[in-house]
């Protein structure tokens, strides 16, 4: 029973994803829906959070050309903070890890590189097509992230992916040849690692 | 000491574990084949395989070459016998020369994985500078090599 | 002297010409020691008949060392396969003989010694055949020379070469010999001989020289031009690891290690304060404003006057072009060895300019010039910057303060930032149209810095002592600035070509194709200004004006055939055309693009050629082939400057062509029989006003500048 609650709640949650939600109603936990996006429930918010509040400030991290560079839908990486083009042509490849002769590994590798400037993380790949971000708003990118066809992980699997190399590279891109330090996004990771928390515990709303 | 395995020797050396690859290949190990172009992996000149994939060995260090395969345009083949370096010559590629060896490096690479090529395919694989610009003949001799 | 001279250093120094060995196929080391005999100065045998031909010019991807040694060898009978290429160091026997100096640029090596190659192969094959006479006790005029043998057909004797040279060697060198006339040479493709070690990483560059007992040193200088290090730490510096030597220059310094890397970390990591003075020349995408002031100012000189000038009743139309700043970025970094020791001096180089080499040489050594040694590697990309003897100077100064052999290497940085740069250029042209749209005008006046002052000080300055500092020229010349304008193939009637020469701070000389590149973007994109303004075809405009020239006439023809000119065309799919006379030759282009948006693709480019003969087809082809893309290049690139410095500094700022820009490209041959014109620099000439006029046939935008980014547009 509890499996099936579970998963009718994920169904709601789903549902009040796609649907305005007027904030600060309260309804019992116990009620069970019926189903289908008509209904609403929302889950019990923590007194003094609002979960879509947080998701909005974790926002400027994803929309940082730190993640956003390589959460593209185009055939191509982009690079730097004026999120260029990738030079050489690099393009995304089959797997979304550089084209055949040409895997983003050809360069970047499981380390930034002082010498080269050439930023690096362990397995250096183009997030899926599938999982674009660029031009969507907060709430938009929100439930791109819950969309299973979008390749959406639940809120716990979350925070593992977060811990991996490649995206805690983010907030240590290391200096390009010039020596110049890559911006970081603009709150510290252990701060977006706790925002992240926070909005997972509070119900991980999505805003408008 | 690191220990290597370049063109199926095993070397070692004695240097600064971040020492990037390429200087390793060219001193240390005197295969000047190898070339130093810009050292910011921008241009190519630099590749070699490592476990058979292309990389640009001024942006790798040599701490990572540890336990894998390294492959140098020496030993691509013995006596120039891989269908490239046979097409190259049949199609006079190089002019002056010093880019060829990282663009062998990248065809075979490409080829490894494509054994017949598109345009586009090439296109996106070989994004080695050329400043002589034989680019035309580079693609001619990939096409040669495919075929074989 | 230099035969004794070249013995020496062959028997004392047989560690060094192992490292020359390499470079050529067939040359051994124990071929080194031992010595070989030379018949002349241009042949070189060995008892076990292994020949050895002398290459005057440098190799750096043009394959001159394979044609000229070809003519060589044909008029010695002997397959190409068979000899090895040894590059001569400086001497006097091996001068260009128009610049009467030994150098290898200017699209020139083909034409200055064709007729050297096979007067001194057939000079040598007879002085050979005269031994090979003498040993068989028959007439000369009974023998003939076939795969490095000389033969008596009726007795069938033979004596190899190897043996009859040390005899041959001891003849006259005939004055007149007479030259083959069954030689199947010409037009044929010679498969190169430095292309299997370029395939294989065996070809050997300056930068992979391995003397015994050398260092390695990594250099910075000042990126401002002008400034001096005011500041450095050297206990620090001396203290990193592998480092064994600090040597500071009067603008930087040089650190020596055991090997580049580690020289190169510890340069990295020093804490260098550089002084706060210098050139203040600043020049972005509009280049500096000085440009702009004397072109309005002046003064001029006056490269060409021809006719009255401009016809009131004509209508006059002008326009101003700006070219901009280039930098060499040879693939190869600057690099030189040099060991100076025990009163003599050698140094191993990348180099086009030996005996401008040679001569900053003997200035800083304060040697005897026959106790210098220069040995030429293959040059990885010349275009022009390994000319200079700066790099050389500089190796020299260091290897004088550790005395043991150094192998200095410049990072890309340091390359970019220490170029001698492509002069910008700031031109307005004027062209006035009769009643019938005929042009009866054109008029230059160019602002340009000069190409010539560092590179030919001989031929302007006669009086120069050192090489790497300018005398004071006369002023205001720079024949460079203007080539291609002083002798268009049209039939103007009145035409005017001035040039103002600025004086600058930052270095400046020649870049493939010099002036020609340049100017041809301009006269021929403003060609195809006045034909829009007369309402001509492109083609047909210029054919109206070629009727003195039928030369250039058949070529334009022939392109607009090949083309395709005139027949239809996709939407947004346009065509240009463009026309040129530079380095004794014609090349005319038809280049076909799409343009959507700001994306430009190229399509395809045809290029017809006229440069009298093609001696080698293949060679030829791809020059041009190789031409067509530095072309594209140079319509992407520039290098700006601020307060004095360079502002790109690699790759990463400096965007050359790739492949997948490279259009599909044709090159035809027309042989004309004319004099043999050069090919090293003719591929790029009429590429930038091909591909402009087909801008403007696509989406009607007139482009005026260089790079192509100015007008927002870029190649994909």
């Amino acid at each position: 029973m509890w499996r099936q609650a579970s998963k009718t709640i994920g169904v709601a949650i789903l549902a009040m994803c796609l649907l305005p939600l007027p904030g600060g109603e309260r309804l019992s936990a116990a009620q069970t829906p019926s189903g289908g996006a008509s209904r609403i429930l929302r889950v019990a918010q923590p007194p003094s959070a609002d979960s879509a509040r947080l998701f909005q400030q974790m926002f400027v991290v994803f929309e940082h050309p730190r993640c956003m560079n390589c959460h593209t839908g185009e055939a191509f990486p982009r690079q730097g903070d004026d999120r260029h083009r990738h030079t050489m042509n690099v393009t995304r490849g089959p797997a979304d890890s550089g084209a055949a002769g040409l895997h983003c590994s050809t360069c970047h590798q499981t380390m930034n590189q002082a010498a080269s400037g050439v930023p690096g993380a362990s397995d250096w790949h183009l997030a899926p097509a599938r999982m674009a971000w660029v031009g969507l708003s907060p709430g938009q990118l929100c439930r791109a992230l819950r969309d299973p066809a979008k390749g959406a992980m639940s809120p716990d699997q979350m925070l593992p992916h977060f811990a991996t190399g490649l995206i805690r590279w983010g907030w240590d891109p290391g200096a390009n040849a010039r020596g110049r330090a890559r911006t970081t996004p603009p709150m510290s990771y252990s701060e977006f690692i706790g925002l992240t928390k926070r909005w997972i515990e509070s119900g991980a709303t999505c805003p408008e | 000491m690191i220990s290597l395995l370049v063109n199926g020797q095993r070397r070692s050396v004695d240097v600064e574990p971040d020492t990037p690859l390429l200087w390793v290949i060219r001193e240390q190990l005197g295969l000047t084949g190898t070339k130093f172009g810009c050292g910011i992996a921008m241009c190519g000149a630099c590749t070699v395989h490592v476990d058979g994939q292309a990389v640009r060995s001024c942006s790798f260090p040599v701490a990572s070459a540890v336990g894998r395969r390294i492959t140098t345009i020496e030993g691509l083949s013995t006596n120039r016998s891989h269908p490239l370096q046979e097409a190259w010559i049949a199609t006079q590629v190089p002019q002056c020369g010093y880019c060829q060896s990282g663009m062998l490096m990248a065809a075979a690479a490409l080829l490894s994985e494509k054994p017949s090529p598109t345009d586009a395919d090439i296109d996106a694989a070989m994004t080695n500078i050329c400043r002589c610009g034989t680019y035309e003949r580079i693609r001619k001799a990939i096409h040669v090599a495919a075929g074989k | 002297m230099l035969l004794i001279n070249r013995r020496e250093a062959l028997a004392g120094a047989a560690g060094a010409l192992v490292i020359s060995g390499v470079l050529g196929r067939m040359v051994r080391a124990e071929e080194g020691v031992a010595g070989g005999v030379p018949v002349t100065a241009w042949v070189r045998v060995s008892p076990d008949n292994s020949i050895t031909l002398i290459a005057s010019q440098s190799e750096m991807g043009q394959g001159t060392s394979t044609t000229l040694a070809a003519i060589l060898a044909d008029e010695l009978y002997l397959p190409f396969q068979q000899v090895g290429i040894e590059f001569a160091p400086f001497d006097p026997v091996y001068r260009d003989p128009v610049y009467q100096w030994m150098f290898t640029g200017n699209s020139q090596s083909v034409s200055s010694f064709y007729d050297v190659m096979r007067k001194m192969g057939a000079a040598a094959r007879e002085m050979l055949v005269q031994a090979a006479s003498l040993h068989l006790q028959v007439p000369a005029a009974e023998l003939t020379c076939s795969g490095g043998s000389v033969r008596h057909a009726s007795t069938d004797r033979s004596v190899t070469f190897g043996r009859a040279a040390a005899v041959a060697s001891r003849l006259p060198v005939p004055k007149n010999p007479k030259l083959r006339t069954d030689s199947s040479l010409d037009g044929n493709a010679v498969p190169r001989w430095d292309i299997p070690s370029k395939v294989d990483g065996t070809a050997k560059f300056g930068i992979d020289v391995v003397v015994p007992g050398m260092l390695v040193a990594a250099v910075r200088r000042a990126p401002r031009f002008g400034a001096h290090l005011a500041k450095y730490d050297a206990a620090v510096l001396q203290s990193k690891p592998g480092v064994v030597r600090v040597v500071p220059l009067p603008d930087g310094i040089v650190v020596v290690a055991g090997t580049y890397w580690q020289a190169r970390r510890a340069l990295d990591s020093a804490d260098l304060t550089w002084s706060d003075e210098g050139s203040a020349f600043s020049c972005g995408d509009d280049l500096a404003p000085v440009f702009a002031e004397k072109l309005a100012s002046g003064p001029f000189f006056s490269h060409l006057k021809k006719g009255i000038g401009a016809d009131p009743a004509s209508t006059r139309h002008t326009a101003t072009y700006q070219i901009p700043f280039q930098a060499h970025a040879t693939m190869e970094p600057m690099n030189c060895t040099a060991h100076v020791a025990d009163g003599r001096c050698e140094i191993w180089a990348p180099t086009q300019g030996v005996e401008m080499a040679q001569t900053v040489a003997t200035q800083v050594t304060g040697l005897p010039t026959d106790k210098i040694l220069i040995h030429r590697t293959l040059i990885g990309g010349g275009f022009g910057r390994r000319l200079l003897a700066d790099f050389i100077k500089q190796a020299l100064v260091v290897a004088m303060a550790v005395k043991v052999p150094v192998k200095v290497i410049w990072s890309r940085e340091e390359d970019f930032g220490h170029d001698f740069y492509r002069p910008g250029m700031l031109h307005t042209i004027s062209g006035s149209l009769g009643a019938q749209g005929q042009l009866t005008e054109l008029s230059h006046r160019v602002v340009s810095p000069s190409y010539m002052l560092y590179i030919f000080p001989r031929a302007m300055f006669p009086n120069v002592k050192d090489w790497t500092d300018p005398a004071a020229p006369p002023p205001n010349i720079d024949t460079m600035a203007v080539e291609g304008l002083v002798d268009v193939p049209y039939d103007i009637p009145n035409q005017s070509v001035e040039q103002h020469r600025l004086e600058l701070d930052v270095p400046v000389s020649v870049w493939r194709t010099t002036g020609h590149g340049p100017n041809n973007f301009v006269l021929e994109s403003f060609i195809d200004e006045l034909a829009v303004a007369a309402h001509a075809d492109a083609v047909a405009f210029r054919r109206s004006l070629l009727s003195k020239d039928a030369r250039a006439l058949k070529v334009l023809n022939l392109v607009a055939d090949k083309s395709g000119w005139g027949t239809p065309t996709g939407p947004n799919v346009g065509r240009g055309i463009a026309i040129a006379r530079a380095f004794g030759g014609i090349i005319a282009q038809v280049v076909e693009l799409s343009v959507s948006g700001s994306d430009i693709k190229l399509h395809r480019v045809v290029a017809v050629v006229d440069a009298g003969r093609t001696l080698d087809p293949g060679i030829a082809e791809s020059n041009i082939l190789a031409g067509i893309v530095w072309g594209i290049s140079a319509m992407k690139t520039s290098v700006t400057f601020d307060n004095g410095r360079a502002v790109q500094s690699n790759f990463d700022s400096f965007d050359p062509a790739h492949l997948w820009e490279t259009p599909r490209c044709e090159v035809h041959f027309i042989e004309s029989g004319a004099k043999l014109g050069g090919m090293g620099e003719l591929g790029p000439v009429p590429l930038h006003a091909a591909v402009c006029n087909a801008i403007y046939a696509a989406i009607g935008t007139r482009v005026r500048r260089l790079p192509l980014s100015l007008s927002g547009l870029r190649f994909v």
